[in-house]
């Protein structure tokens, strides 16, 4: 009964949620094994959640978690998860630069902890509002701002970083550059 | 504008504000993240646009999830990951058990100075001059009572007899010698008991272990009265002159009631 009501909250979050998946370990094999974690904890502890109501950020927190504890195994552990990282841009091809994207994208998530790329990731990418946000971290909603706004800064930071110290020895190429143009976020 | 407005500005994502715009051109620093802005701006629009990759079928995930050997059986955890779990969840507890721990090993490590009375001295002053003291039978008669470490010096001069007598363990020791010095010589004089102190190094767990004293008490086959003489002797013994017990029995309820001089128990 209670897995029954499980299935039937998790169907309309699931392709957002496994796709979240992906995209935090940034690898579609990767993604689909923190899903499948993720849903195995969830299905386990369902009968703990007493508000259903809550059922989304639970799932979250969930997923969350369990990506962050994939950064606190030890390193020899964690190496073999974190490698293949863009396998899966490679597969699906991307000639407008999706690839490019891709690569800016992960060296400035390189200077972000596992919680902040979660935050970065829910907010830019899955759309969530501060306000979802705020109930997912059990945080207020000017604590979220506060994090995005450090986040951000971090990824700028990361990313001059990395033109200063390239740009000069001439390993950035022009077509590095060359990111579709899209419209204005609110990065 | 100066560099913190534009960097906030560029944080905000209005990367097209006029001032902004002025302001980079003659900054290299903020010209520079702006560019990192606007590669991580572009990035994300990218991927935004991207098209998503089909799901899993619902279907497949809760087989593959339903079939899981781990799906059906609760994860066996050691009471240490538990605890640590519990933990973990709780920052207020592990806060309040740090803080709990620190102050153990702060109450019973961190060495501290203090005093301790390590005996008594007594000295008899104004005792008549012109008398010869014999020691022998005050070292004798105290002996017998059990102080085999005492030492005892006498001083002459003409206007008075002064004694002292050391090596007393405690108050009531230095009472009882004033007693024997009294009765044994016949001479009489002015009695002053000066603690011995020496300084330590301890814990306040080994100075509070210090001050405490136990007491034996047998209940049963004794009546409130040899109860009381049996305490009083036992406080004596341990110098605690003047120590009083209070026995009140009421039914099958008994209260002892201890009190000692110079202390508020």
């Amino acid at each position: 009964m209670m897995r029954d009501l499980f299935w039937k909250l998790l169907e309309p979050e699931h392709p957002k949620a496994e796709a979240f998946c992906r995209k935090l370990m940034r690898n579609r094999e990767e993604g689909d094994d923190l899903y499948q974690d993720a849903l195995l904890l969830a299905l386990r502890n369902f009968g703990s959640l007493k508000d259903h109501e809550s059922f989304r950020p639970w799932l979250y927190r969930i997923i969350v978690n369990g990506y962050k504890s994939r950064f606190r195994r030890p390193w020899w552990r964690r190496h073999a998860t974190l490698t293949p990282k863009l396998e899966e841009t490679r597969s699906t091809g991307d000639p407008d630069g999706q690839l490019t994207a891709r690569r800016w994208l992960e060296r400035a998530f390189e200077g972000l902890t596992p919680e902040e790329s979660t935050l970065v990731t829910l907010f830019e990418l899955e759309e969530w509002n501060t306000a979802e946000l705020a109930r997912l971290y059990r945080i207020s909603e000017g604590a979220v701002r506060a994090r995005l706004f450090r986040s951000r800064r971090k990824m700028r930071q990361t990313i001059d970083r990395f033109i200063s110290q390239n740009e000069t020895s001439n390993r950035i190429k022009e077509a590095d550059y060359a990111l579709p143009r899209g419209e204005t976020s609110s990065e | 504008m100066r560099c913190h407005e534009a960097k906030r500005l560029l944080n905000e994502g209005d990367i097209n504000n006029r001032e902004l715009v002025k302001h980079l051109n003659d900054c290299s620093d903020c010209a520079r993240e702006a560019k990192a802005a606007g590669l991580i701006h572009r990035s994300l629009d990218s991927l935004r646009q991207q098209d998503q990759p089909t799901p899993t079928p619902f279907a497949d995930i809760r087989a593959r999830v339903e079939s899981h050997p781990a799906a059906n059986t609760r994860k066996e955890s050691s009471r240490m990951a538990e605890l640590t779990h519990k933990l973990t969840a709780r920052k207020k507890l592990s806060f309040g058990l740090g803080l709990a721990m620190a102050a153990l090993l702060f109450f019973t490590l961190v060495p501290f100075s203090y005093d301790r009375v390590v005996g008594y001295d007594l000295e008899i002053s104004g005792i008549e001059p012109g008398n010869m003291i014999n020691i022998d039978p005050v070292i004798m008669g105290m002996t017998g009572l059990g102080y085999d470490n005492i030492s005892i010096s006498t001083n002459y001069s003409s206007t008075e007899t002064s004694v002292w007598i050391t090596g007393l363990p405690h108050e009531k020791a230095a009472q009882e010698a004033s007693a024997v010095f009294a009765t044994l010589t016949g001479l009489e004089g002015k009695s002053e008991y000066t603690p011995k102190v020496e300084a330590v190094s301890g814990s306040l767990y080994a100075q509070v272990k210090e001050n405490l004293f136990s007491v034996e008490i047998t209940v049963s086959g004794e009546t409130p009265e040899e109860m009381k003489a049996s305490v009083e002797a036992q406080l004596e013994s341990m110098g605690m002159t003047g120590g009083e017990a209070v026995v009140t029995q009421d039914g099958d309820q008994m209260q002892i009631e201890i009190t000692i001089p110079g202390s508020d128990e």
